[in-house]
């Protein structure tokens, strides 16, 4: 129960939600699990502890059904929080789309990736066709020697923010951020197909996954890891991909075609109705 | 004019319905009975409802209740009435009477009386036809000894009609090989083998107005499961027949266009009833096709029950008067959980599942206007107890981890503030530090003292 809940406002997703919901204040509690990333288990991070009744709140039909077979019985797919925030902040930056946002592998507060930087930045180069930014991890932005790597390959290095933690060092501009930066690029690209590339690709960016995926410190291919991904989702790895098949498979990830109406959002997260709020 | 046969039943009644199951009744079999044509032969128990369908040129009716026999020859003094064991009417009658038509939709179980043993099936069956020309028509209703109403009925004391056991007669095929004659249509008819609303031919496919049909029926309190429920599955799995409460067989001469090919009629609808297709998409997780319908519903035919709308691409058909709409949807609620189709949702029960599908259709409901509903069978019973058991279990696991999780932040605080009254200089902080002080006095006079 420990880290049950504060994962929930990650990334700023509860105030997302809440916003949606038309619910002002802090970061509202939610009953039940948001799931925080895309990722090819319950939708859940690995370490994460479960109370019996309360739902795993994932964004995809897919990650529900394989959730349900890995014996979580009470999820419900509502979608993501990024879906909802391009559903309220529809309306494209008027700035012309240049270059593409680039997302390294990154680590975690608990795992450091293990990899060579030189070999990306050299096959980046070799492909991307414009401008490059490349956007770290928090942690990895902290080290100096990596951001100046790749400052001195010639891209811009840029961070998010900080995604959240257990006491409240939320970051509730987070993912209004990433979407800003990710509007200004006509490509998205990673070197594992990860949470940024299927934002990016909703966001109406052009994906590419290729490079070496790098390996994480102590990986546990608990789910099949990076043999599994490319073998269920080949069509989104590549340096060019079939834009509508990339953007349907992004759509269905991030659970687009599942968004719920406020009234079943409220009733699912057991918040306010609307006449309780006034 | 009233003829007692003997073998007659005194102070005792089949049309009452005090000492047994009652006479063969209602709309749907009237729709039968309406083909009977020329002299016709009404043997057992059949309500004066009926008996006024039949348009007869000569009618005889046999009954084996005097009182029965009384109230039918005042009803139709036409008519020749005979009471008493049919096996005695076959001396009763002119050598030379011929019947076009027999008419036996109560069964034949109830022919004789308790004056001798009752005699077997085809004894009955054959005596019944022995004056049935052999172009005349038969209408006969025969009971399932494995019908859904004898598969969802706790168990009942015997009534008076029974001074035997009913071990169970014949199943369909048997009947029709005794028979001897071509059969026009055979139905399955439901909920009750003497009362039923729905007939189902041989070939009647499956409709959503079938289902709605079957479905208009309400459960019987303390019915083991609703056998409504368990008919219209049967039904969509093509199994009504076997699953009747009653077959009802016209064979013979008769034309099979004078009869309905189901009743209600159902040709021609292709819909599936609100209920069902909300349940099939919650069964494929298909919620936005359940968004869909319930917003469909809500902004349409709101009060009409689900079981009671009929989806076609044109739109929603209501086929029944409107009830509170909460409750409509409260009941859809029910279904799904009593019947397995919601564990699409994390409910927390029957009124929070229609506050849940209220909120589906854009509609917020507070639960405190959901109404409230006893389970009407057994297997609902079970079905709430399990989930009142499951939610239980929940909640006892949720209050263990919200404990865990007070416990640890309180000690979280605890430690903050002993942290914060340290940094401070308020007045316990002070004497914290006073304390800290003596701690350290203390620590170096212990040490001296190990030194020596």
């Amino acid at each position: 129960m420990s880290s049950v809940h504060h994962a929930n406002h990650y990334y700023g997703h509860s105030r997302i939600l809440a916003r949606y919901c038309g619910l002002d204040g802090d970061f509202p509690r939610i009953h039940g699990y948001l799931q925080h990333g895309w990722n090819i288990g319950d939708g859940m991070a690995p370490d994460h502890d479960f109370v019996p009744g309360v739902p795993l709140l994932v964004w995809s039909e897919r990650t529900r059904r394989r959730a349900w077979s890995l014996g979580r019985h009470t999820a419900y797919a509502l979608g993501s929080p990024w879906a909802y925030l391009l559903r309220m902040e529809p309306g494209e930056l008027r700035e012309q789309r240049r270059g593409t946002i680039w997302y390294p592998f990154h680590g975690w507060e608990g795992q450091d990736v293990l990899g060579d930087h030189s070999r990306l930045i050299a096959q980046i180069q070799l492909t991307e066709p414009g401008p490059v930014t490349i956007c770290l991890y928090w942690q990895e932005y902290q080290s100096r020697r990596l951001r100046r790597r790749y400052e001195q390959a010639g891209f811009r290095v840029i961070c998010h923010g900080y995604r959240g933690d257990r006491w409240g060092h939320q970051d509730p501009e987070f993912l209004h951020r990433q979407l800003r930066e990710q509007r200004r690029h006509v490509r998205v690209a990673s070197n594992r197909l990860s949470t940024a590339v299927f934002y990016g690709t909703l966001a109406g960016c052009e994906p590419a996954v290729y490079g070496d995926p790098m390996h994480l410190q102590r990986e546990n291919p608990v789910y099949g890891g990076q043999a599994r991904v490319r073998r269920e989702w080949p069509e989104m790895h590549g340096e060019q991909l079939d834009l509508a098949v990339a953007r349907e498979v992004a759509v269905a990830e991030l659970g687009a075609d599942r968004l719920l109406d406020p009234a079943e959002m409220r009733w699912l997260l057991r918040w306010p109705t609307e006449k309780a709020m006034g | 004019m009233n003829h007692p046969l003997g073998g007659e039943l005194l102070a005792y009644s089949d049309l009452d319905g005090a000492h047994g199951v009652g006479p063969a009744r209602g709309e749907a079999l009237a729709a039968l009975a309406r083909t009977a044509r020329g002299r016709v032969l009404v043997a057992g128990p059949h309500d004066p409802g009926l008996i006024d369908a039949i348009s007869a040129d000569r009618l005889t009716l046999l009954v084996r209740a005097r009182s029965d026999a009384d109230t039918l020859a005042a009803r139709y003094p036409a008519a020749a009435v005979y009471t008493g064991d049919l096996f005695a009417l076959e001396a009763a009658l002119d050598p030379d009477a011929a019947y076009d038509t027999v008419v036996a939709l109560a069964g034949l179980d109830r022919l004789t009386g308790p004056e001798a043993d009752r005699p077997e099936w085809t004894e009955v069956l054959r005596r019944l036809t022995a004056r049935l020309r052999p172009d005349g028509t038969l209408l006969l209703g025969i009971g399932n000894p494995v019908g859904v109403h004898r598969l969802t009925a706790p168990p009942a004391p015997a009534a008076d009609q029974d001074w035997v056991d009913d071990v169970g007669g014949p199943g369909l095929d048997e009947v029709l090989r005794e028979l001897r004659r071509p059969v026009v249509r055979a139905y399955a008819g439901f909920p009750s083998p003497v009362a039923p609303t729905v007939l189902i031919g041989a070939d009647t496919p499956d409709s959503g107005v079938l289902q709605a049909a079957l479905l208009r029926n309400t459960a019987v309190e303390g019915a083991l499961a609703d056998p409504s429920r368990v008919a219209a599955r049967a039904l969509r799995s093509g199994s009504a027949m076997a699953l009747a409460a009653a077959w009802f067989v016209v064979a013979g001469s008769a034309a099979a266009a004078d009869l309905p090919s189901a009743v209600p009629e159902s040709a021609g609808s292709t819909g599936r009833t609100l209920e069902e297709s909300i349940s099939l998409a919650a069964a494929k997780r298909d919620l936005p096709a359940v968004r869909e319908l319930l917003q469909a519903w809500q902004q349409g035919p709101a009060g009409v029950p689900a079981d009671q709308v009929i989806v076609e691409p044109a739109g929603l058909t209501a086929l029944s008067a409107s009830i509170e709409p909460a409750e409509a949807l409260r009941r859809l609620a029910a279904v799904l959980i009593h019947n397995g189709h919601a564990y699409a949702w994390p409910h927390e029960g029957v009124a929070d599942l229609t506050v849940a599908l209220a909120a589906m259709a854009g509609i917020e409901l507070n639960p405190a206007d959901v109404p409230d509903a006893a389970a009407p069978t057994w297997h609902d019973l079970v079905a709430e107890r399990d989930e009142l058991a499951r939610l239980l279990a929940e909640a006892q696991a949720q209050r263990a981890a919200y404990q865990q999780l007070a416990d640890e932040r309180e000690q979280k605080l605890r430690e903050t503030l002993h942290l914060v009254e340290l940094l401070s200089t308020s007045g316990p902080a002070r004497m914290g530090r006073a304390f800290v002080g003596g701690v350290r006095v203390a620590r170096r006079t212990a040490r001296r003292f190990r030194l020596r």
